[in-house]
């Protein structure tokens, strides 16, 4: 309740807040919301213009790009979320439990981190998906590997930082399991920062989805995805301009609530930061 | 009358520092809380004034004030501050807390030495660099005299190899020679007020009293007041003239420390006194404790700060707050159990 | 005192510390932060363990817990049988095994010096005080919020206060109620570590005075580790001064006062500040600081901050020995030594 309150007070980071919610309901809704069907093609209304009709054309098959854009809305919200989720789901154990035992397995698990940090992202990601093959499931996977090191650290410096309070001491004192002390004392910390680290890492997955499928590598066409249409509409950039401006619309937009919301999320739970600015 | 008025402030030959009904607030999410509440005490030229209270009392806030770091949500919200400087009287209150006038004061004619003196000394300066750094602030001499001085310092301090130990940086030395060095930093510039906040507290038993030895030759040396913040009435009768017991922000009692230990007058000073276990007296019985815990500064009524853990607890108490009022001569204390001064009467007077 | 009943025997405790370095962690020193102490601790009395900080006083604590493994020694818990006519129950905490040391837990506890990192800001009070008897599995749903009433009651605090959370206390509640989670298991031996070192003088006399209450009423037994002669003396029925990892002197506390017979348990006692103006202090002002642990002086450790040190002390390492009844001391010129000690009042 106070957390909600706080964070109402960033108007900022509550107008794109409501951005992102909206942008989450159209996600879901798609299937209902399309004004026509994403994948019916229509030869004889190829490369319409903007219109009342088609609010934003239709492409080489005619089909409606408004319709196209929504539905690549709900394939990103999905992608996204759940290589958040895989990330998180396979990080913060690992993080938790290196942290709290330390020793050998926390250097090696830190290193094996460190390297897979040096890679950019979407580098990882290539070569994960070309393993794996360019499907839905391949970039899910690819990009929830490729930042799993970061909730390994969040969750493992949270860890370590709880490990030194004495009420840590005083449980194993009365008998306290090492799974009693993470799940009890140590997870109620750790899902402040993971929240924070999720919704960074979320601007990062929508570009980085798009740039996958961009390149051929993501989701396959039919299904529509922001980066597929928007390698399709190079082609025809002189004659149908206005291909570009749904997806690249939908991508700026999303990128930017996302990464408005992740730094008011950020302010709200460690105020420090925002004196600082 | 006004000359008599005036020889018991800052007018007085001796006087170096007096406090006229300094308030300071503090803005919080739940109000604003008064942590020092309308505060009059003075402190002469080579006096040792002791301030004791427990923690939250004001009196680290009162410190900071004299210092001029009062910082937000902290504010000045009445009062003066006094200080004699040279043939005139200053009133830090007034002074711009980054203004030029007061960085004068500061390090120079008024320093002050903190509980954790690693948190005062910059990590990444030699010692020796420092006190010179501080030392050419406020006089006019050369890199190299200010150099020779800071190695003088350390010696004066009692570090034992001042020459090689200015080289040292702040981590190499332990928390007894950190302090030393602070103490080195502090008088380099010959304060003629000395703001010591808890100096000892962070030391272990036998270099507190190698430290506290320390200020008690320099004092003589120098020719310093002392403003001595501590919760340790041990370390009080050791050090100081003078005692200002402090409680929610106000002096409940003050005189000379022999008067005080011998006879306390207020209860909070008496449930002090016979609440620490001491060296000397029987063992195992049970000790007097002070019944409950100190409020919040925004909890306080009406009435005395003190009367809800009073054990002599009157009616007036929880209406009036008691003035601080002499009593025979050199001791002074607030409490209706020895006079009916209520402090709205005091200063209507 | 109750009668001399052994319940913990330390025997040649050592706890080390490696200093690590460099990339492949190879241990280039260790700290001896116990370096053999040998303690007895009788049933019901409050054993004393002084020093200051670095001497191992808290590690010594936490190592006679387990919560930390020793490096070497030997810990005996005594246990009287239930019943009272079969022998003692002996264990050594040293060797104890995971499934035994859990058990053992119940009857040894330990209360933190910190009243603030000793709670978990996330669990309400009665969380707290009921969190060793929902791990030790003891007892549940109403038994336990009735066990945990009980506790909060028997440490002067209201049951009211089940449902609020730490950060609602003042330091000296605090304390409490991290007491009342000592209490839960019913323990034999408490280990206080520093109990009201962070608390304020009147807060603190009332927390002395609880663990005194708790004491005559629960027969417990206390090893009570502090830095303040002071408090030492008012709690304690013996001390054990330590120095540099060892103890350096043991006795009843009367006699350690007034009769000390090491020169450091006489600088430690003569340094602390005498609240009395009119004291005349014949202060016995140390040189120097405490040497580091990882490198100790040779011989004995205290040679180099003592005023009466010969060659002998510089050379040979003193043995503890038990000059008169049950004064034991670590020095080679105990017997000749004319300390000050504190005359009673």
């Amino acid at each position: 309740m106070d957390f909600l309150k706080r964070f109402s007070r960033d108007k900022v980071g509550l107008f794109f807040g409501i951005v992102l919610v909206l942008i989450y309901l159209i996600a879901l809704t798609a299937h209902w919301i399309t004004p026509y069907d994403p994948l019916q093609t229509d030869l004889r209304k190829v490369f319409q213009p903007p219109s009342w009709e088609h609010w934003l054309g239709t492409d080489q098959f005619g089909r409606d790009m408004l319709s196209r854009v929504i539905l690549a809305t709900q394939i990103t919200a999905r992608v996204t979320g759940l290589a958040i989720l895989f990330a998180v789901i396979t990080g913060v154990p690992i993080g938790m439990f290196v942290g709290f035992v330390g020793g050998w397995l926390d250097g090696l698990v830190m290193r094996i981190t460190d390297m897979l940090l040096i890679f950019p992202i979407i580098m990882l990601a290539i070569v994960l998906v070309v393993i794996i093959g360019p499907t839905e499931n391949g970039v899910i996977f690819a990009l929830g590997i490729s930042q799993m090191p970061q909730f390994i650290r969040v969750a493992r410096g949270v860890t370590l930082s709880v490990k030194e309070e004495l009420y840590i001491e005083a449980a194993v004192a009365v008998g306290a399991s090492r799974e009693y002390i993470l799940r009890r004392h140590v997870w109620p910390n750790i899902s402040a920062p993971i929240i924070v680290q999720a919704s960074l890492t979320l601007p990062v997955f929508v570009l980085n989805a798009s740039a996958l499928s961009y390149l051929g590598l993501g989701v396959q066409p039919p299904t529509p995805e922001w980066g597929q249409m928007l390698n399709e509409s190079v082609a025809f950039i002189f004659n149908a301009p206005y291909l570009m401006i749904g997806p690249t619309i939908a991508l700026f937009l999303f990128t930017l609530a996302a990464n408005l919301v992740g730094d008011a999320l950020q302010e709200t739970i460690n105020p420090k930061l925002k004196k600082r600015k | 009358m006004a000359i008599a008025k005036e020889e018991s402030g800052i007018g007085a030959n001796h006087a170096l520092l007096e406090l006229r009904d300094l308030s300071v607030d503090f803005e919080t999410e739940q109000g604003t809380a008064r942590v020092v509440d309308r505060l009059s005490y003075r402190i002469d030229r080579d006096e040792t004034v002791g301030i004791v209270g427990e923690s939250g009392c004001g009196k680290s806030v009162t410190a900071r004030a004299v210092m001029g770091l009062v910082e937000s949500p902290g504010r000045i919200a009445s009062g003066q501050i006094l200080y004699r400087h040279g043939d005139e009287v200053i009133d830090i209150a007034k002074l711009d807390p980054k203004g030029r006038q007061i960085r004068e004061l500061r390090g120079n004619a008024i320093s002050m030495i903190f509980q954790e003196p690693m948190t005062s000394l910059n990590p990444v300066f030699s010692i020796g660099d420092q006190i010179a750094e501080a030392i050419l602030l406020h006089q006019s001499i050369t890199r190299r005299d200010a150099a020779e001085k800071a190695v003088e310092m350390l010696d004066a301090v009692g570090i034992p190899l001042p020459r090689e130990r200015a080289r040292d940086f702040p981590h190499h030395l332990s928390g007894g020679m950190r302090q030393r060095a602070m103490i080195a930093m502090a008088m380099s510039c010959n304060p003629s007020l000395l703001i010591a906040d808890e100096p000892t507290t962070a030391l272990d038993v036998t270099i507190q009293a190698q430290v506290l030895d320390l200020m008690n030759k320099l004092r003589a040396e120098f020719q310093a007041a002392i403003m001595f913040i501590t919760h340790d009435l041990g370390v009080i009768a050791t050090m100081a003239d003078q005692i200002r017991v402090m409680y929610l922000g106000r002096v409940v009692e003050s005189g000379p420390v022999s008067t005080v230990f011998r006879q306390p007058l207020h209860p909070y000073t008496q449930g002090m006194m016979q609440s620490i276990p001491s060296l000397r007296g029987a063992r195992k019985r049970r000790l007097q404790s002070i019944a409950g815990n100190v409020p919040s500064p925004l909890e306080v009524g009406p009435g005395c700060g003190f009367a809800s853990r009073c054990p002599h607890v009157m009616d007036v108490c929880r209406k009036a707050k008691p003035a601080l009022v002499s009593e025979g001569g050199v001791q002074s204390v607030a409490c209706f159990q020895h006079h009916t001064h209520t402090e709205e009467a005091s200063h209507a007077g | 005192m109750q009668a001399e009943e052994v319940l913990l025997d330390v025997a040649d405790l050592r706890k080390l510390f490696p200093i690590r370095k460099g990339l492949l962690q190879r241990v280039v020193a260790e700290v001896k932060a116990v370096d053999g102490i040998d303690l007895r601790i009788h049933t019901g009395e409050t054993l004393g363990l002084v020093g200051e900080s670095g001497c191992g006083k808290t590690t010594t604590g936490r190592t006679i817990l387990r919560l930390l493994t020793p490096t070497e020694g030997k810990v005996t818990l005594r246990l009287p049988s239930e019943d009272g006519t079969t022998a003692a129950h002996e264990i050594d905490l040293a060797q104890a095994g995971p499934r035994e040391l859990k058990t053992l837990r119940q009857k040894m506890q330990i209360i933190f010096q910190d009243p603030y990192s000793s709670l978990d800001p996330r669990m309400t009070v009665s969380q707290i005080v009921g969190e060793p008897l929902k791990v030790q599995g003891i007892a549940h749903g109403q038994e336990r919020a009735d066990r945990v009433a009980d506790l909060l009651q028997s440490v002067g605090l209201e049951p009211t206060s089940m449902t609020r959370y730490p950060h609602e206390f003042s330091g000296g509640q605090r304390q409490r109620i991290g007491i009342a989670r000592a209490l839960a298991l019913n323990p034999k031996l408490i280990v206080a570590d520093e109990p009201v070192s962070a608390l304020d003088v009147s807060v603190q006399a009332q927390v002395l005075n609880l663990l005194q209450d708790l004491q005559a009423r629960l027969g417990l037994t206390y090893l009570f580790i502090s830095h303040d002669m002071a408090v030492i003396r008012h709690i304690c029925d013996r001390v054990a001064v330590m120095y540099l990892g060892k103890i350096v002197e043991l006795a009843e506390t009367d006699e350690l006062f007034g009769n000390p017979r090491h020169p450091y348990t006489e600088a430690l006692m003569s340094a602390v500040p005498v609240a009395d103006p009119g004291h005349v202090s014949r202060r016995i002002l140390l040189e120097g600081d405490v040497p580091s642990p990882v490198s100790p002086p040779s011989g004995c450790h205290f040679h180099p901050r003592c005023r009466f040190a010969t060659d002998i002390c510089k050379s040979e390492v003193p043995t503890l020995r038990t000059l008169n009844g049950n004064h034991a001391v670590r020095c080679h010129h105990a017997e000749k030594l004319t300390l000050q000690g504190v005359e009673s009042e």
